[in-house]
């Protein structure tokens, strides 16, 4: 059933499972837990379109790189998903191996936990599951780079797909225009006892469930979570200081440019790095994109890169050769575009600003840093390509002066995912939930989504998320 | 059609034969340039490893600028 909170703000039955937002993971879990006969009900800040009104409530302050984080993300029924670019790969079995990084342990749990979910994954996001994941190129790198198998999702809309069926469910009462604003804890504070929710009205109501589950993204759960501090100072969850800490997005760096040698040649290629530079170097994973951008004989330079070609091959003086090849202005017929892993760390977080929303709730200050571990990644993985692409006989790269010169500051940017800010452990010291999803020091509360990624990898989160939803929905129901 | 030969053509074909001047009889001299400006050329190079080395952003084998093909 579907309500509308400004007009319904009586909330009396007492439910089984309490989810808070509606994206992938929120609805995901109202889906599956609602088929294994729990009563459900399923909170929404937003309203079941987008306003402005509402999106509002996502400005944050941010005082480190910035990464958008008002316009990456959706405030209305169905979250993120009403604007994602459907790129589909779930995590490899290696992102599972456990490593330090940066001090921090990596996820307490395998791949083999996700990857009987795959498949019912794979349905919800619409994805072909008889053609499963496919590379778009051949092995051309074949030594630390490969094909990267991927799936394209339509994209799912959440809202499209799913409103009908939550809307006819009998069992999930979902209510639009209702903020999540404070957990009740019991007198031990080692429970949940209600949530209390409001709309933009100031009309209030508690929500009484036997489970809570925060599925708010990696930017609002820890904001909701820190802002719960009447009962504990510190925020709920937060007994080590670590919500909010390890924010992590997937870096966004253009790393340069490439002339492939046969330029009849203006195929796109995506690479992934393979576990033995990822070891070797100890640097994150990565996905490169090669992508045309203009073809070489459509601009009139196929005589000037032909001559380039014949030029660096040929003997001259090297004082001559160098000064050739500065010389040649040629901008390249392709970008190389990234996907590259952040590594966790603590620098890198959700706090809460002294600024507040409209209903006086502190904004989240976003603060997002990257290490000495993730500017090694960027260039370590920039040259180990470049020097393969050639290797292979594809043609030459150029790279961009500040993934040769250490002085000079990386540019980056980011790929719209929000990781890490709850992260899980198995130790209460390095993480916010245990391997069931579960807040450590909080008996019935739980978190879903990018969040509880300990380690990002570098495949997009959707896919992963949906598929931690799905074990974890079989975790409660059980 | 033979070319009609007119007067410049003719006295331009006696003075650069007939009559050359001592400064084209000469041997050209070798281009070169300064060792400075050598040194400016190769600053550019930048050694990567063992085996690449790269020249304003460019990542090429080292045995290509060294040697041409190999």
């Amino acid at each position: 059933m579907l309500f509308d909170f400004n007009m319904q703000t009586t909330i009396d039955k007492i439910y089984d499972v309490c989810i808070v937002g509606t994206g992938p993971a929120g609805i995901t879990l109202a889906r599956k837990l609602s088929q294994s006969g729990k009563q459900v009900i399923l909170l929404e800040a937003g309203g079941p379109d987008y306003s402005e009104q509402s999106q509002d409530f996502y400005e944050c302050e941010s005082v480190g790189h910035d990464a958008w984080p008002k316009f990456t993300r959706l405030r209305y029924f169905g979250g993120t998903s009403n604007h994602w670019s459907g790129r589909c790969r779930p995590f490899d079995s290696s992102d599972f191996d456990s490593q330090e990084i940066n001090g921090l342990p990596g996820w307490p749990i395998r791949y083999s936990a996700l990857e009987p979910y795959l498949r019912e994954a794979m349905d919800i996001l619409d994805l072909n599951g008889e053609q499963g994941f496919q590379a778009i190129n051949d092995d051309l790198l074949n030594n630390h780079f490969h094909p990267d198998a991927f799936s394209q999702s339509p994209p799912t809309r959440f809202k499209a797909k799913y409103q009908s069926e939550i809307k006819a469910a009998e069992n999930i009462d979902c209510f639009y225009h209702a903020t999540a604003i404070d957990l009740k804890l019991d007198s031990l504070k080692r429970s949940v006892h209600k949530l209390e929710i409001t709309n933009y009205k100031n009309d209030q109501a508690t929500v009484e469930a036997d489970k809570f589950i925060l599925c708010l993204g990696g930017i609002e759960t820890p904001r909701f979570l820190l802002n719960c501090n009447k009962q504990i100072a510190s925020g709920v969850g937060n007994a080590n200081d670590m919500v909010g800490r390890c924010f992590m997005e997937h870096l966004n760096v253009p790393m340069g440019s490439f002339i492939y040698r046969d330029l009849d040649n203006t195929a796109d290629m995506q690479f992934y790095t393979d576990d033995g530079l990822v070891n070797e170097k100890h640097i994150g994973k990565s996905n490169i994109s090669l992508g045309i951008v203009s073809k070489v004989k459509s601009y009139g330079r196929t005589k000037a890169v032909k001559n380039f070609f014949k030029n660096i091959a040929c003997q001259m003086e090297i004082e001559d050769k160098v000064q050739f090849i500065s010389d040649f202005k040629c901008p390249g017929m392709g970008n190389i575009g990234t996907l590259l892993e952040q590594s966790p760390n603590l620098d890198s977080r959700v706090s809460l600003s002294q600024d507040t929303d409209d209903l006086g709730i502190n904004r989240a200050k976003f603060d997002w840093q990257i290490s000495d571990y993730d500017r090694k990644t960027i260039r370590e993985t920039g040259l180990a390509m470049a020097k393969e692409f050639n290797q292979a006989g594809l043609g030459v790269v150029r790279l961009a002066d500040f993934m040769l010169d250490e002085s000079i500051d990386i540019q980056y940017g980011h790929h719209a995912h929000h990781m890490g800010t709850t992260r899980m452990s198995d130790d209460p010291t390095y993480g916010v939930v245990d391997k069931n999803s579960k807040v450590h020091d909080i008996d019935n509360l739980y978190v879903a989504g990018s969040s509880v990624f300990s380690t990002g990898g570098a495949c997009n989160p959707t896919m992963p998320i949906i598929q931690l939803s799905l074990r974890l929905a079989d975790h409660l129901s059980g | 059609m033979p070319k009609a030969i007119n007067r410049r053509i003719f006295l331009n074909t006696l003075f650069l034969t007939a009559i050359t001047p001592p400064v084209f009889a000469k041997e050209p001299a070798p281009k070169t340039i300064s060792r400075a400006a050598v040194q400016h050329r190769l600053d550019k190079l930048c050694v990567i490893d063992n085996n690449f080395s790269s020249v304003d952003g460019w990542i090429l084998p080292t045995k290509i600028l060294t040697k041409g093909a190999v």
